[in-house]
């Protein structure tokens, strides 16, 4: 039986490891990253250990003991790629993927980020834990 | 009351005392016109000294000698009107004017009158030159038409007059063949007197008061706009500051949300924890160490920007190292560089790369810069801001290149006010200025600007290195 686990993608690690400690006392199994590109190298199976739901069952190297993936948390604010456009080629590879961006101010990356940031589920840093939860477990429940 | 020989003496004083004040007080505005006015005053000097002292005989030789003079006074008050006056001075008129006092002085030993000097010096001129001489003063638009004006034109007046007066005479004398009859002219000993006063005085008020006001006016408009363009100057850099600690505070509020945020969840985590009886009793220390990490991390940050907000106080001066303080700023610059998608790149120094600045006025050089590199390279696609610090010996540079359009003006590194960007820049060239270092930008071979601030290195100890 494959468990499912949440990622959660943010550079600084304090905020990281906040993050998935809460996530994890709330019995949701967590895999963090520091980069985007750190995650996409595991669902690209460079790493393996993570696989998404949509993945093709008659791929070779699929691994059924690999955790699925039905979640993600992502800071806006990553190196290399950033958050609203990882969160857009997540949804690209699994359109049902619930994703919450994690932004640092409104105006900045409203203006920056705008288009992209469309459909997605975003929580305003400094965040109370119970709304991030919130947020997540409604795109969970959506997705 | 004084006599006639009096009156002459005084006249004589009056216009020698006029002549020497107008020649010196003139000297600064470098004006042909005073010093031709002060020649005809000496002239009208030395003709009163000769008719107070000649005047009454009847040689001739002094005669004709007092007629020389006082044309030539004449003439010089003539060409000094036109010189002052915005005119150039006609030999025309000058010519016949010259061309009379012959016909005039032939007319009166034809006749075999004495008092020839009065008439020839005197009269004709006065009365041929001095109306064209009113004209050309009241039309001008050069001399400002005071009290000054108005003496000297009733000055001018009564010559005329005087003059029409003695030639009457010197006809009357001739064709009644009285000899001793134009014996100097026919007005009262004190009325002469007050004539050559105003002349002198009129003169003097007219020109070098006249002058000497203008040029005070000039030193306060001068002073004034100096003024005006230094509270300009002044308001344009405090607006900068503005800029900058607005800029700096958004992009504090964008750095302090990362550990906030951290120190929160990590409260929260271990108030939910807790409270479920979850939290094992030695984990407690690590979470708590945790969030004391968070707290001080964002303490560190508000505590750059309590620097920052010191209203408006002047700079304060103390030993930063270069490396340290560009790199914070550029930190707090790069959110809004990546917005623009401008890659930013820095290269620090070594230890010793400390100087004497106010951290406030460094950072709106550093953000004045960045600010037009990123202008310049608004539209190439090649975006990258690289940043460097480095020492030498004695000195700690700073250099900003980017990819930009480069700086537009012929005069690459000389003149920073020039550019289309100039307020950032000037405030750049005065707050390196207050550093004691200097700030060059040019443009670079392969594209793109360079702009280069060097300050002189202080050690850390507090003295400068040899």
């Amino acid at each position: 039986m494959p468990v499912a686990a949440i990622a959660i993608v943010d550079d600084d690690e304090d905020v990281r490891s906040a993050l998935c400690s809460v996530v994890r006392h709330h019995g949701i199994p967590v895999r963090d990253f520091a980069s985007g590109e750190a995650l996409l190298r595991v669902l690209y199976r460079e790493a393996g250990g993570l696989r998404l739901a949509s993945d093709d069952e008659e791929s070779p190297d699929r691994n059924d003991e690999d955790p699925v993936l039905f979640g993600a948390v992502l800071d806006i604010g990553l190196p290399g790629i950033d958050g609203a456009n990882l969160a857009r080629h997540l949804r690209s590879l699994s359109p049902s993927l619930p994703v919450v961006v994690v932004t640092a101010y409104d105006g900045h990356d409203r203006e920056r980020y705008g288009g992209v940031l469309e459909g997605i589920t975003c929580v305003r840093k400094p965040f109370e834990l119970s709304s991030l939860m919130e947020g997540l477990i409604t795109t969970l429940e959506l997705g | 009351m004084l006599d006639l020989h009096q009156t002459y003496l005084a006249g004589a004083c009056v216009n020698a005392v006029a002549a020497v004040l107008l020649y010196i007080l003139g000297r600064p505005f470098g004006e042909v016109g005073i010093r031709t006015w002060s020649w005809s005053l000496g002239c009208a000097s030395l003709g009163c000294l000769l008719l107070a002292f000649s005047g009454q005989s009847s040689a001739w030789i002094a005669d004709l000698l007092t007629s020389a003079v006082v044309s030539l006074s004449t003439v010089f008050r003539y060409v000094a009107i036109n010189q002052l006056y915005e005119r150039p001075s006609s030999r025309r008129v000058i010519a016949a004017a010259l061309a009379l006092i012959l016909l005039f002085a032939g007319l009166a030993f034809a006749h075999d009158a004495t008092g020839v000097g009065n008439i020839l010096g005197g009269s004709v001129l006065n009365v041929f030159l001095m109306p064209l001489s009113l004209r050309q003063m009241w039309r001008s638009s050069a001399g400002q038409h005071g009290a000054g004006c108005w003496m000297l034109s009733g000055y001018l007046f009564i010559l005329v007059m005087v003059g029409l007066s003695d030639i009457y005479d010197a006809f009357d004398g001739m064709i009644h063949r009285q000899p001793d009859l134009p014996e100097g002219n026919q007005l009262p000993a004190f009325l002469m007197f007050m004539v050559l006063v105003l002349g002198a005085g009129g003169a003097f008020l007219n020109i070098v008061l006249t002058k000497w006001v203008t040029r005070f006016q000039q030193l306060v408009t001068e002073r004034s706009k100096a003024q005006a363009l230094e509270e300009k100057r002044a308001l344009l850099s405090r607006l900068d500051r503005d800029a900058t600690v607005h800029q700096m505070s958004g992009a504090l509020v964008h750095e302090v949300s990362q550990p906030i945020s951290a120190l929160l969840a990590q409260a929260q985590f271990a108030q939910m924890a807790l409270a479920q009886g979850k939290l094992e009793a030695d984990a407690t220390p690590a979470v708590l160490e945790k969030i004391v990490a968070s707290a001080r991390r964002a303490v560190s940050l508000l505590d750059r920007f309590r620097s920052f907000s010191r209203g408006n106080a002047g700079p304060v001066m103390k030993p930063l190292s270069l490396s340290a303080s560009v790199r914070a700023t550029l930190q707090l610059l790069e959110p809004q560089l990546s917005v623009l998608h401008i890659r930013s790149e820095f290269r620090g120094a070594g230890t010793g790369d400390f100087v004497l600045a106010d951290d406030l006025l460094l950072s709106q050089v550093v953000m004045n810069l960045a600010r037009n590199a990123a202008n310049a390279m608004q539209h190439t696609s090649l975006k990258l801001l690289s940043v460097t610090v480095r020492e030498t010996e004695s000195t700690v540079v700073l250099e900003v290149r980017d990819t930009g359009t480069g700086i537009a003006t012929p005069r690459e590194g000389v003149d920073a006010e020039a550019f289309s960007h100039g307020v950032g820049l000037r405030i750049v060239r005065d707050a390196v200025g207050q550093f004691g270092g200097c700030f060059e930008i040019e443009n670079r071979e392969g594209g793109g600007a360079q702009a280069r601030v060097t300050l002189p290195r202080h050690s850390a100890n507090g003295s400068m290195p040899a």
